[in-house]
């Protein structure tokens, strides 16, 4: 049974329970507005993270990490799957990630294939039925063709991805090392003297 | 100042000493006390197809022709390829890839021609000139660019077809023409021996250049302590409203970016090769090729070379036909002992050391240096830094070079981007000071080749990146546009039906009727064998 309260406790107890019931509710509003915070906070800084992984991956998109392109296995390194799955990337890529996650640089897993030369499809022209599988299995659309018509790759788009030479049915497609003439000078190593990495760094 | 003149060119051209630089005791006197002298032709001589910074030109010979001098060898329509002329009478033996040097650390295989020279007289083409004055800029500039002349900037840190930088010059109105003869290696003295034997053709060939790329002002710059090149040229000008600008003796003066940064007064920035702040610089030896194209009609087929160093007897300018293999030039020197002696090519400063004295004489030769024990440093055990900060003092552009070097070491590209190792000019002041014998040029230019091969690595993977999602947005439509199709044809068959049917019902409908038959089937089975009470059951239903 609750006793019947004097006009001074009355007072007195308005003055302690609105202001600790308003308190209350402004730390729960800001909690929740916090943790909102934090949550859009770290699905950006992911975001950004993805974008700076993309960026160092070869956007070869040859699948051959096991993802269907770069930026899902971008997303997938960062969720925390190995860095040492992209084969036409190579030790320069796996190092570049390795220094952007602070982790271990670590060799390239061979059970995602070996590093290569850099090539280009090419398509034996009077081999070629017409088939347009190899059209459908590029991914950067570099493969020029219509139905029952000669196939050709365009140079300059491929991306040595290869996707396209094991859906063809009669085997046309070679992939061809580029050669590096002319063009595009060898670079001559930036090999530094021993002595100058042991005193000055 | 206002800053929409920030950029215009003064009324007044003068170049005054830049920030930092280095003096160095000439040796220019070893090359200049002859005078240019032309080159016997040597037995063979090896042509190579492409220029630097072009593409390779197709030849128009076959093995075993035979050419007359100033015929056309190889060339293409397409306006990156240099077309490549006959240096000389003789007949094509060979067309094969061969390795040449064609920078510091940078050999490629280029096609080359192997002309075997004609023994008896040279025959050459007939060729007749023009007066340029009765040119239209047109006119010119087709002549110019079908003539083979690479324009090369003296330091040959970067070459580039006349064709190309005329074209550009006529897009961007071209304010101030440049002449750059500027020279600041110590022994290197081709362009102020042209300047002091050639003063009328290449003020000619100034005029021709100014017409044909439209400048409004030409200008003429060389070395102050050049003097018999200065009066030589001061006496052929007098009449003339192209300019002479004299530069300080300093290394290095003869930078592009750095003569433009002097002559606007603005701060000297990364200049490429092409019109920078209105500003086109071209060599003088372009001047000169421009001056033989238009009134001799003659096409690019040699340059002035210098062959200089204490290992020579008679160090000289040459005037040298394309092809000539080095150690041909070296012969006529009186060099000894060629194969002992370190034969360094460009600049005495960021030249390189010749891997082979076969190689060919081509546009971008500035000279060669057949050094003599201790003439030129020998390189050293590098040292530990020891921050002096001379290479800081000495560098042309506002950069840190011992910081660079740090950075290029642990490969910090996106630190090197921002550090500025792109600017460096890689004169070489910094190595030349460097009392630790570091290895600083060496170590810049590897690092460059490495930043602008990661830009353009860059530069590719976006644009994959770019075709690999359009390619998706396009799958992804097509998908959609395929199901959009197939619902719009079943609706078309809904349509097509009477108006209040339904499948469903139909369907139903039919259920209904099979089991009534069944059913009566079912019902006249049991009459048939004589239950009875049948009849209505049928009728029932």
């Amino acid at each position: 049974m609750m006793p019947t309260l004097l006009p001074s406790e009355h007072i007195a107890l308005h003055l302690l329970l609105w202001p600790s019931l308003l308190m209350a509710m402004a730390w729960l509003v800001a909690t929740l507005l916090r943790s909102s915070a934090q949550q859009r906070a770290s699905a950006n800084s992911t975001t950004i993270l993805v974008e700076q992984i993309n960026a160092l991956l070869p956007q070869t998109q040859c699948g051959k990490c096991g993802h269907p392109g770069c930026l899902p296995y971008a997303k997938a390194i960062a969720a925390g799957e190995p860095i040492n799955h992209c084969p036409p990337g190579g030790p320069q890529t796996i190092n570049a990630l390795a220094q952007l996650l602070a982790d271990l640089p670590q060799p390239l897993d061979p059970a995602h294939g070996s590093h290569e030369e850099e090539r280009v499809a090419v398509i034996r022209e009077d081999e070629c039925i017409g088939c347009t599988k190899c059209i459908k299995a590029c991914p950067v659309d570099a493969i020029l063709g219509a139905g029952k018509v000669m196939h050709t790759v365009i140079a300059s788009e491929c991306t040595g991805c290869d996707l396209c030479v094991e859906p063809c049915p009669v085997d046309c497609i070679d992939m061809v090392v580029v050669s590096n003439n002319s063009a595009t000078w060898p670079l001559p190593e930036a090999e530094p003297h021993p002595r100058l990495l042991q005193e000055i760094c | 100042m206002l800053f929409g003149r920030r950029h215009s060119i003064p009324n007044k051209l003068r170049l005054s000493k830049v920030t930092g630089g280095i003096q160095i005791p000439s040796r220019k006197e070893l090359s200049l006390r002859s005078r240019i002298m032309p080159t016997p032709l040597p037995a063979q001589l090896i042509i190579p197809l492409q220029q630097v910074g072009a593409d390779s030109a197709i030849p128009v010979v076959a093995v075993g022709d035979t050419v007359r001098k100033y015929a056309l060898l190889a060339g293409s329509e397409s306006d990156a390829v240099v077309p490549v002329f006959a240096p000389a009478s003789g007949t094509v033996i060979a067309l094969h890839q061969q390795h040449i040097t064609v920078a510091a650390n940078r050999q490629a295989s280029i096609e080359c021609l192997v002309l075997q020279t004609d023994t008896g007289g040279d025959e050459s083409l007939a060729l007749s000139g023009h007066d340029y004055r009765q040119l239209s800029p047109e006119d010119l500039c087709s002549l110019l660019a079908s003539a083979g002349i690479i324009d090369t900037e003296t330091a040959s840190k970067d070459t580039q077809s006349l064709a190309t930088l005329l074209t550009e010059a006529r897009k961007t109105n071209v304010e101030l023409l440049v002449i750059n003869g500027i020279e600041s290696d110590p022994y290197m003295s081709s362009e102020a021996a042209i300047a002091r034997e050639y003063a009328e053709a290449v003020i000619q060939g100034a005029a021709i250049l100014q017409v044909a790329t439209g400048a409004t002002r030409c200008a003429i710059a060389i070395s102050a302590n050049q003097q018999e090149s200065r009066a030589a040229l001061q006496s052929a000008l007098s009449g003339s409203s192209i300019e002479l600008i004299a530069a300080p003796d300093q290394y290095p003066a003869h930078d592009l970016g750095l003569v433009i940064g002097g002559l606007t007064r603005s701060t000297p920035a990364t200049v490429n090769h092409g019109v920078n702040q209105g500003v086109l610089g071209l060599a003088m030896h372009t001047a000169l090729a421009a001056s033989e194209r238009i009134s001799n009609g003659k096409p690019c087929t040699s340059r002035i070379t210098t062959i200089t160093g204490m290992a020579t007897q008679t160090p000289k300018n040459f005037c040298v036909p394309l092809g000539t293999p080095v150690k041909h030039l070296l012969a006529l020197c009186g060099a000894r002992d060629i194969a002992a002696t370190t034969v360094v090519s460009q600049s005495a400063l960021n030249g390189y050391a010749m891997q082979s004295l076969d190689e060919p004489i081509a546009q971008w030769h500035a000279g060669f240096i057949a050094s003599a024990e201790d003439e030129l440093a020998n390189p050293q055990e590098p040292e530990p830094c020891i921050q002096c900060g001379h290479c800081i003092t000495v560098c042309p552009r506002p950069l840190q070079p011992n910081q660079l070097l740090a950075l290029t070491i642990k490969r910090d590209w996106q630190q090197l981007q921002q550090s500025g190792l792109a600017d460096c000019i890689e004169c070489g002041a910094c190595a030349y000071v460097c009392p630790s014998h570091l290895p600083l040029l060496q170590t810049f230019r590897a690092g460059r080749e490495e930043l602008q091969l990661r830009q353009h690595g860059m530069q590719r993977s976006n644009y994959w990146q770019q075709r690999f999602n359009a390619h998706q947005t396009r799958e992804a439509q097509e998908k959609t546009q395929q199901l959009e199709a197939q619902r719009l044809r079943k609706e078309q068959a809904n349509a097509k039906a009477e108006p209040g049917f339904s499948r469903q019902q139909a369907r139903s409908e039919i259920a209904d009727a099979v089991a009534r038959v069944k059913a009566r089937r079912l019902a006249s089975d049991k009459a048939a064998t004589g239950t009875g009470k049948s009849g209505h059951s049928g009728e029932e239903q």
